[in-house]
This record gives C-alpha cells, sequence and structure tokens, in this order.
C-alpha cells in the first residue's frame, strides 16, 4: 500500500468518525426532556419574539417537518426526520441560534472574536508546551540518570498531576492579587465599543494578559510531552544507528536532535495530536478561571445559561477539530516514516 | 496445579507485592500518603468539631497559625464567655436569689426583694489576644414567671464590661411581662448596635470593646421593681461567642465555615468518587476487552471501532455536555465518569488477551480439551489481574480530577462541598482569592492523585515484566 | 609503525553491584595494509575493544588503563571534540547489517553522503552524492537504489551500504564488527569476499571482529584470540592454525569441522565463560580448563613469545 492508499485509508477513517460524533450529539442532545417543552420554552424567551428567529430554531431542532397549510400548525417531524436534518445542519455548519445572546452561533464565535483568543491561546501554548517538552525531552534523556534527569522527570510529573484550574487560581492569587504582576484576567484591559488605541500599543498590555493563561497551559501540557519525549529518546538513543552516528563523527547536537529525534518524533506527533482534545478541555477550564473570552468561557456561561445549542455546537467543533488534528498527524507521520506506508 | 502448589505461589506474589511496596521508596510514600487520606475520610467526624457548612469561625479568617508567621499583634481566636454565675449588686439590700442552673447557658433565678434592687446573672471570659475578634454572636431568651407585682414590671438588660475599667451598655434592653418571652440576638455586624452606644453606626462593637486583653464579663442585669417582689426567672440560650480573626487549622470561607471539615468531609467524596467511577469504568473496560480479545473477528472489529471513536472525542467538552443534559448528581457524575473512563483499559486488556491466545501455555491447555471458559478463568483472567490493579490505581486520578472540574465549572452537585465545588466558591465569592481557602483542595486533588500514581507506577513495575527492575 | 597499536587496555563498565571487567589488559597491533581478526565467543569484550577504540562505549563505560595509539597519538585522553576528527576519517567501523545500523527514516544515499559531508563540509553537495553513487557501485549495490530506504533493502544490500559508508571519507582504519553475521550463508561469504576484496584493492588497515575463527582465518594475516575479557593467544594467523597454544583456541578449533581434513570428533569447551564482573582471579579459563594447574587459580599468566614467528600466548603451559 502507498502513502495515498494510506492516506484515503485514514480519510475514510476520519470520516465515519465525524458521523459518529454527529450521531452522539444527536443522542445527547435528544435525552434533554421534551423537545416539545424546548420549543414552549423558546416562544417564551423575550429575547425570541422574532418570527424569523423562532423559525431558525425550528430549523435547528428540526421540529417542524412541514406546515398545515389550512391551519399554519407546524407537523411533527419523526426522529429520522429530524436526525436527517440535523445531519445536514452539522455538515453545513448551520448551529441555530444562542439562548443567550439570540444570534445565529456562527457569529456569535468568531464575529465577537472568541475563535481567535482561543486560538491565540491554544496556539502560543502549545507551541510552547511542544518546544519545551521537547527540547528538555531530548537533553534530559542524553543525560539520563543525572541529577538533572531526576530533577526535570519529578517536576513535569508534580506539573502534569497539579489540576489547571487550581494552577490557574495560585497564579491569579500570586501573580496578580499579590504581586500585581499581570492582571488577574480578560484579553484586554479596553472596554468594548470605545476605539482601540494603535496596535502596536497593544501589544504589551495583551502579552499580559495573555501570559498568566498561557503559562497554566504551557506547564500542564509540557510534562507530558517531555515524559514521553524522554521515554521514546531513551528508546531510540539505545538504538544501534545512533552508535553509527556517533561513529561517524557527528556532533552530539546533530546525534540528539536529527537522528534520534526523528525516529523518536513518531508517538511524540501522534501524542501531540491525541492530546489537543486535552489541550481545548484545558482551555475551557483556564479561560473559565481567567475570565479569557474565548470559546471555552463561552461553554462555561453556556453551561450557566443552560444554552444547549452552544454546547451542542461547541461539542461539536471540539469533537471536529481533534478528529481533524489526529488525520493531519497521520499525513504527517507517513511523511516521516517512510516504513509507514507499508503497514 | 494442585492447591498446595497454587498457595505458596500466591503468597510468594503477595509478599513481592509488599516488598516492592515497601522497598520502592516512592511506592512507600504513595501509599503512606494514600493512608492518610484514607484515615482522614474515616475519621472525618472525630477529626472535625464542625460540619463542612456550620459557621465556626469569622468569615474570611485565615489560619489560627498565621499568628506564628506574621507575630500575634493582628490576630485573635474564638472566644466564649465561660459558665454562668449569679449574683445581686451590693447595694442591692434584702434581695435574696435562689438559682438553679439547667446547663452551661440556661439557669432558672428565683428572686424575692423588699425594696427592688438589682439581679446580675454574668459569665466572664479572659480575653488573652491582642486583637479584636472579627465577630461577636450572642443569644439571650429569658421567660418571667409568677411575678407577684403585677404593675411595676422588671426591666432586663444586657452588657459588656471589662472588669475594673468600664462597662458597655446595655446591648439591648426589655421589659418583662409575665409569661412572655423576652428574646434577643446580638450581633456585632448589626449596624445599629454601635449606635445605639454612642458609637458611629457601622462600627464592629467587638472593635471596640475587646481592644484590649484583660477579664471580660458579658452579663443580664434584672431591675426589680422597688416595693415587695417575688418573681422566677427562666435565662435560657445566654451565650456570647467571639469569633477570632483566625480559625482553626485551614481557616474559613467567606460564610464563617471550616475549611478543615470542607476539606476532610471533601476527601471522602473524592476517595468515592474516584474509586466507585474507576470501579465501573475498569469493569467495562474489561468485559468489552475480553469480549473483543476472546471472541476475535467481528465482535472485536466493531468494539474495537467503537473504543476508538470513543477515545478520539474529547473528554472533558463530552462529560460538560453530558452532565448539563443528565443533571448534575454525585451519582450522575460518578456514572457518567464511569462510562467516559473504560476505552483505555479496553484497549490493553483486548491487546493482552490477543498475545496471551497464541502464547504455547493456552495452546497446551487448548490441546488437553479445555474449554473456552475454563482457559479464561484459569489462563487469561489470572494474567490479566496485575494489569487490572495497575489501571485501577492509574484511572483513579483522572476521575478525581474529573470531577473537581465539572465541580469547579458548576456542574457538580450543588449539596455535596467537594473539592472542586469548594474551589469554585473561592473563586465565586467575589472577596479576592484567599490563599487558605484555595491550597487545601488543589492540594488534595494533587497530593491524592500522586498517591494513586505511585502505586500504580510501582505496581506496574511489579506486573509488567518488560518494566521489572534488573538487579 | 602500526597504524593502531593497543598497550595494555583495560575498559570496565559501571554497573550498580561494581565494576564489569570487560577487557583487560588488551595488546595488539595493526600494521598498516594488514587485518588482525579478533576472535572470541559473545561476551568476551571484542565489542568493547573495537568501542574503545573509537570512544563510543555506552553509559558506565570507561578506559580505565592503557594506551590506543592510532597514527601515532594516544587518543585515551583525547576530547570527544578532537575525538569526533578520528571517527570515520581515521578510524571507521561496520556494524553487522542485521543489526539497526542504518538509520530506518533517512534514505541510505543520505546517510553515506551525510558521512562524506561530515569531514569534508567544503565539498559540494553534488560531489559527496557522485562518491556516495561510486561506493555503492564498488560493494556491488546498484547506484541507483541511493534513495532508497534501508527497510527497501534487503539485509545482505544493508550491510554492502554499510560497508560502502563505511569507506566514505577513505578511513585509515577499519573495523568490522561481525560483518555478515546473522546472513545466510551465500549472503556471508559474498560479504566476507568483499571486506578481502576491498582490503587488497584499497589497501585497508582491518581490524575484524567475528566469533568464528574460520571467517577471520579468510581476511586476516593476524589474530587476537579473547576470553572473558583477556587476549589469551596472538600471533600470525598462520602459526596459530598451524600450532594453536592456549587450550582455548584449541578448544575453539576443535569446535568448527574441517571440511578437508580428516573425520575428526567435534569438540566442545565444557562450562561456561566466567562472570565478568566477579571473575576469579587467575586465569578466567581454568574452570573450563582441561590442563588447569594450581597457579592458574592464582595470577594471569604473562604474555610469552613463542617460536621465531609472532606468536604469544598466555598460558602457564608454556
Amino acid at each position: 500500500m502507498g502513502l495515498r492508499g494510506y492516506l484515503l485509508k485514514r480519510a475514510f477513517n476520519t470520516f465515519i468518525l465525524i458521523l459518529f460524533v454527529i450521531t452522539l450529539n444527536f443522542a445527547i442532545f435528544q435525552l434533554i426532556p421534551g423537545t416539545q417543552g424546548v420549543i414552549a420554552n423558546l416562544l417564551q424567551n423575550p429575547r425570541l419574539t422574532d418570527k424569523s428567529i423562532i423559525g431558525r430554531y425550528e430549523n435547528q431542532f428540526g421540529l417542524c417537518a412541514s406546515y398545515d397549510p389550512a391551519t399554519q400548525h407546524c407537523v411533527l417531524a419523526t426522529a429520522s426526520q429530524r436526525f436527517g436534518k440535523y445531519f445536514v445542519n452539522m455538515l453545513t455548519f448551520n448551529f441555530g441560534v444562542s439562548y443567550q445572546s439570540g444570534h445565529p452561533i456562527l457569529d456569535d464565535m468568531i464575529g465577537t472574536g472568541r475563535l481567535y483568543n482561543t486560538l491565540l491561546l491554544l496556539g502560543v501554548s502549545t507551541l510552547f508546551s511542544l518546544l519545551i517538552g521537547i527540547f528538555i525531552g531530548v537533553f534530559v534523556a542524553s543525560r539520563r540518570g543525572t541529577a538533572f534527569d531526576t530533577g526535570w522527570v519529578t517536576t513535569s510529573l508534580v506539573t502534569y498531576s497539579l489540576p489547571t484550574f487550581w494552577m490557574g487560581l495560585i497564579f491569579i492569587l500570586v501573580f496578580a492579587q499579590d504581586l500585581h504582576w499581570f492582571p488577574p484576567g480578560g484579553v484586554t484591559p479596553f472596554p468594548t465599543g470605545a476605539p482601540l488605541p494603535p496596535f502596536l500599543q497593544q501589544i504589551p498590555t495583551r502579552i499580559a494578559h495573555l501570559f498568566l493563561p498561557a503559562l497554566v497551559l504551557t506547564l500542564y501540557f509540557y510534562g507530558g510531552h517531555l515524559l514521553l519525549t524522554r521515554a521514546t529518546m531513551l528508546e531510540s538513543l539505545s538504538e544501534d544507528y545512533i552508535t553509527t552516528a556517533r561513529a561517524k563523527g557527528l556532533s552530539n547536537t546533530k546525534v540528539l536532535f536529527k537522528h534520534a529525534l526523528k525516529n523518536a518524533s513518531l508517538p511524540i506527533v501522534t501524542n501531540a495530536a491525541l492530546s489537543f482534545g486535552g489541550l481545548l478541555g484545558g482551555a475551557i477550564i483556564t479561560e473559565t478561571v481567567f475570565n479569557w473570552d474565548g470559546l471555552g468561557h463561552w461553554i462555561f456561561s453556556a453551561i450557566s445559561y443552560k444554552d444547549f445549542p452552544v454546547m451542542q455546537a461547541m461539542f461539536y467543533i471540539i469533537a471536529l477539530c481533534v478528529i481533524v488534528a489526529n488525520f493531519i498527524s497521520d499525513i504527517f507521520l507517513g511523511v516521516i516514516d517512510p516504513r509507514i506506508k507499508y503497514e | 496445579m494442585t492447591l498446595q502448589k497454587r498457595v505458596p505461589f500466591r503468597l510468594i506474589r503477595l509478599k513481592n507485592f509488599f516488598l516492592i511496596l515497601v522497598k520502592n521508596r516512592l511506592a512507600f510514600a504513595g501509599l503512606i500518603l494514600l493512608l492518610l487520606f484514607v484515615f482522614a475520610a474515616a475519621a472525618a467526624p472525630l477529626l472535625t468539631s464542625n460540619y463542612p457548612t456550620e459557621k465556626a469561625g469569622g468569615k474570611l479568617a485565615p489560619p489560627f497559625w498565621v499568628s506564628y508567621i506574621y507575630g500575634n499583634a493582628r490576630y485573635s481566636q474564638n472566644a466564649q464567655f465561660g459558665s454562668l454565675t449569679t449574683y445581686t449588686n451590693t447595694s442591692s439590700l434584702g434581695v435574696s436569689v435562689q438559682s438553679t442552673s439547667l446547663g452551661p447557658n440556661d439557669v432558672n433565678v428565683t428572686v424575692r426583694s423588699v425594696a427592688g434592687g438589682t439581679v446580675i446573672v454574668g459569665k466572664t471570659l479572659d480575653y488573652s489576644y491582642s486583637a479584636p475578634p472579627s465577630e461577636m454572636f450572642g443569644t439571650l431568651v429569658v421567660t418571667p414567671s409568677s411575678l407577684s407585682l403585677g404593675s411595676s414590671q422588671p426591666q432586663v438588660a444586657v452588657f459588656f464590661d471589662r472588669i475594673g475599667v468600664r462597662e458597655w451598655g446595655p446591648l439591648w434592653n426589655d421589659t418583662l411581662k409575665p409569661g412572655l418571652t423576652s428574646q434577643t440576638t446580638i450581633r456585632s455586624t448589626d449596624p445599629g448596635l454601635a449606635a445605639r452606644l454612642g458609637y458611629q453606626s457601622g462600627t464592629d462593637l467587638g472593635q471596640i470593646v475587646f481592644s484590649a486583653k484583660g477579664a471580660y464579663r458579658y452579663f443580664v442585669m434584672i431591675n426589680l421593681p422597688p416595693g415587695q417582689f417575688q418573681a422566677s426567672f427562666l435565662i435560657k440560650q445566654f451565650s456570647m461567642s467571639l469569633y477570632g480573626n483566625t480559625y482553626g487549622l485551614m481557616g474559613t470561607d467567606f460564610t464563617g465555615a471550616d475549611i478543615f471539615s470542607q476539606f476532610v468531609y471533601g476527601t471522602q467524596l473524592s476517595l468515592m468518587v474516584g474509586l466507585i467511577a474507576t470501579i465501573i469504568g475498569i469493569g467495562v473496560g474489561l468485559i468489552i476487552g475480553l469480549l473483543a480479545g476472546f471472541l476475535g473477528k467481528m465482535v472485536d472489529e466493531v468494539l474495537m471501532r467503537f473504543t476508538d471513536m470513543m477515545l478520539v472525542i474529547p473528554s472533558l467538552p463530552l462529560l460538560i455536555v453530558l452532565a448539563s443534559v443528565l443533571g448534575s448528581s454525585l451519582w450522575n457524575i460518578i456514572l457518567i465518569l464511569g462510562f467516559l473512563g473504560w476505552m483505555g483499559f479496553a484497549r490493553l486488556v483486548r491487546s493482552q488477551v490477543l498475545s496471551l491466545r497464541e502464547r504455547p501455555f493456552i495452546e497446551a491447555a487448548k490441546a488437553s480439551g479445555a474449554g473456552t471458559s475454563y482457559i479464561l478463568a484459569r489462563h487469561i483472567f489470572p494474567n490479566i489481574v496485575g494489569l487490572t490493579y495497575v489501571n485501577l490505581a492509574l484511572s483513579v486520578p483522572a476521575a478525581i480530577v474529573g470531577e473537581a472540574a465539572l465541580s469547579f465549572l458548576g456542574l457538580g452537585d450543588q449539596t455535596a462541598i467537594t473539592w472542586g465545588k469548594m474551589l469554585e466558591s473561592a473563586r465565586e465569592s467575589f472577596t479576592g482569592l484567599a490563599w487558605w481557602w484555595i491550597i487545601p483542595p488543589g492540594l488534595g486533588i494533587a497530593m491524592l492523585s500522586l498517591s494513586f500514581i505511585l502505586i500504580g507506577y510501582s505496581l506496574d513495575e511489579l506486573f509488567n515484566p518488560r518494566l521489572r527492575r534488573r538487579r | 609503525m602500526p597504524v593502531l597499536s593497543v598497550e595494555g587496555l583495560t575498559t570496565n563498565y559501571r554497573t550498580l553491584r561494581g565494576w564489569v571487567k570487560a577487557a583487560e589488559n588488551v595488546n595488539f597491533d595493526v600494521e598498516k595494509g594488514q587485518a588482525v581478526g579478533v576472535v572470541g565467543e559473545s561476551g568476551c569484550g571484542k565489542t568493547t575493544v573495537a568501542l574503545s577504540i573509537l570512544k563510543l562505549l555506552p553509559r558506565g563505560g570507561k578506559i580505565r588503563r592503557g594506551k590506543i595509539i592510532f597514527d601515532g597519538t594516544d587518543i585515551v585522553p583525547l576530547s570527544d571534540k578532537e575525538m569526533r576528527a578520528i571517527r570515520w576519517k581515521g578510524i571507521s567501523i561496520v556494524f553487522q547489517g542485521a543489526m539497526n545500523a542504518l538509520n530506518p527514516v533517512f534514505k541510505v544515499g543520505d546517510q553515506i553522503i551525510e558521512a562524506i559531508k561530515t569531514h569534508e563540509p567544503d565539498l559540494p553537495k553534488s560531489d559527496a552524492r557522485a562518491r556516495a553513487e561510486g561506493l555503492l557501485e564498488m560493494v556491488g549495490v546498484e547506484p541507483s537504489r541511493i534513495n532508497n530506504y534501508p527497510h527497501e533493502f534487503s539485509g545482505g544490500m544493508r550491510q554492502r551500504a554499510l560497508i560502502a559508508m563505511a569507506l566514505a571519507s577513505n578511513p585509515k582504519l577499519l573495523i568490522a564488527d561481525e560483518p555478515g553475521t546473522a546472513l545466510d550463508v551465500i549472503v556471508q561469504a559474498q560479504v566476507l569476499q568483499l571486506m578481502r576484496g576491498l582490503k587488497e584493492k584499497l589497501g585497508l588497515s582491518m581490524m575484524m571482529i567475528s566469533h568464528d575463527l574460520s571467517i577471520v582465518a579468510e581476511v586476516c594475516e593476524k589474530v587476537v584470540i579473547m576470553y572473558a575479557g583477556h587476549v589469551v593467544e596472538y600471533g600470525e594467523i598462520g602459526e596459530i592454525f598451524k600450532e594453536p597454544l592456549h587450550p582455548y583456541t584449541q578448544g575453539l578449533m576443535g569446535a568448527f569441522p574441517s571440511i578437508k581434513g580428516n573425520k575428526q570428533k567435534l569438540v566442545s569447551i565444557p562450562g561456561q565463560p566466567p562472570d565478568l564482573l566477579n571473575p576469579p582471579p587467575g586465569c578466567p579459563f581454568y574452570p573450563r580448563c582441561p590442563y588447569a594447574m594450581d597457579v592458574c587459580k592464582t595470577k594471569f599468566p604473562e604474555s610469552k613469545k613463542m617460536g621465531s614467528a609472532e606468536h604469544y600466548v598466555s598460558c602457564y603451559l608454556y
């Protein structure tokens, strides 16, 4: 089987997974007691008097199969009809309307900057946790058994087992509340609606706001990467090709980072993709702790508002991100490891 | 295999197990840590003097030992006025008092007087802190009976007194009528109280009265009307508690409840959630893994596809969605955590079964005519027991942290004060973060998780031959 | 002057239970253009000697005494940086092709080019590539296979590629660690023939490690017989074949059949080599030696020169 066959197989698996997630999501939200009750609730929601919005709700839940031409009454759809409609909605990112704001969910997600904020936070912390975890993991593996090694392994086990929300609270307590080094939360100090200062002037305060939440997520995730890198590097470093590489007269850095790390990187890449789900989970909590107005914080407010459409959409999107991340890692593996095509 | 042969084998295993736990310093530390938590959970009622929600001290009081760090000057602790004594004023002639104690705060006083006078029922306190209490709380119920002089009614009033220095009061006064109960609750936080005594409204009376060390008295004074008089007064719930600005081992939360008690009872809940959810998860994983591994073919394919799918789905968002849809009682959360925690173990069991199936001893058993169930019970299962223990230990932390995360997000059981719930309250109390409120639950989660991880890793070393240390 | 001369090399491994005496007082010379075979059963310290010469000992390994004089300088005190310049350009090594000695995630050609470019960084990439192709051709691998990954090669081709790689920088000394071992007999013979051909063609100085005396005999001029970290016999291969002096060498010779010679009973040496962590104080072979004497238990015998040709033996029998 060549690379193409391998990728086709992975793509098919990915598609099946997406179907599974949509089905699961539909099934879970069928558990909400009484869809009739839901629509009754909706109609009572004062923010939702606009007929077009109600129309969107019907669309969202697929409650009505058709309207009686004489009475204009809704003819309730069967479960399979609802599923069909739901399925199409999910594939076309038509998530309906948020209970909280009355706006379409996609607008609330992108237009408000939530998606951007989350991507910024996750991007920065993923980058740093991977860089730190892999770099230190490689060095620690090359100095196995030294105090340097034991020290880092212990440290990363500790940060790995500390709950993110607690780490966040402690950081706020120490660095924001007591030392006043960083703001205790929020994305920017600028009030909404007011004109923003020039972008360059925003940068220092934006970094100050980003620092603590990104630090929490980085600290939470670097440990896993470090331990895994160390383990796979130890395995890789004991291989014969490492002796060959050293015998060739290669420098230590080249042996470690070229010959050993490339072999060790397969599980690291897989794990990075798999831990993406955990990263998103961590983002929900970290954004809540730091009032970081991103998708995670949005989920938190959706929980307290019982804003099911938002929760449903976010669950779907997060699952989708993880599935896509896994697919990308599969492609990446196919490129890194020549042997994988022959699996 | 005969019984005699098997028993020593088991014994050797058990002995090895303990040897490993004791020899391996990390495992030993984990075991000690876990035992401490189990002890705390089991002995919760003995260790704590308050229930988790009961008011125990001043609001947001730090632990008592901060006074050892920052010096005594700024700190006080809880103090309680002592036992009751009854007497009359020296100026009151011709008054005879007979009192019957009915308890530490209750007394029945029978008075006979000729020309009026004063009866005093008081409690004393040797206040030994340099700082005033953060709050005071007192009650009093007085019921007069058989008043002989109907028209002139006795007066009751409550005072504080730094003995030999000065007196504050009346904190409250009332006219006693036969058969009618007079009662009061005295709170230092009551803004009118200070104003009544001529201090600025809103000042905490405790700050004024207990501004220095010394002997204090808290007393009820009953002014008897002039003339022949005979009556008895039932005085109940005569108490005055001073809530210090420090409390206990771990301080108090914003309602004044004991954080140590919340922590200890939280240990019970965390252990329960962690263990039960893990047992459910491991059980489901074991069944699915065994089925997939042993039945193979279609069953295996379907089960493992399903497992893979479940593995990919991000767990915390799924937990959140399920908890908010299904409702968040503690048992619901345990069930959700359990039924979302089986996938990894199922895969592990399956691969173990698959590799075991290929081993010669299984072939030999088959060749000698052993049935499927016999092979499962005698050969496969014993080889998976070790794996089960290891994963049991290693999965508990995930369940504990999962519950804490849900509680922290407000999706926990609102009636159960778990560690996550404590952190949520600490964050939501809008008073800024109190370190003594935040550190214990987080440290509890981390340490309890750590103890299971340490034990799990050393069990892994024991049961996983590939990891067994070379000597 | 010999290319390599090993004098009193003692290499031990530090373990939790003490020092493992992997090589004790090892002496031999490799003359220019000649090949020396190092023979012994597995675990006797052959590979330790090879890795000591490259100073590539695994963790815990340490050269505790002795000199390794390569090209006139003692390399034992050299720093890692100085050693790097000697590796491959001065001394290169061919590992067993059956092992994972080629990195599976890099193309074979790139691994050869890397070896060339490490020591000649100014060489244009195209020249390095051309040389790599030439090397592959020389060892009998299609140059067009330069872009293949190791897993696309057969075992024999991998062994050839390793040999090509070892020759990439024209080394002064080539160490071959069990070349061809674990390959099937025909391929093994081809590899040996290749080695012999290359040695003659390029005038290579070589040190060949093997557990098989007959393989060494095909390529080498001299042979070092090792047992439990000690050199028990050392000399010209003809001498040793003609007259094996050490009881262990005699046992080794008896342990493989000769096709041409008379029908003989195959002799195996009874017993096990000693634990190198706590070797017996005297000659390590005495527990298995049919001629063991009391003196054997006390001290390892001095190396004695026997006869007129180069032939040394460490045994109290002589």
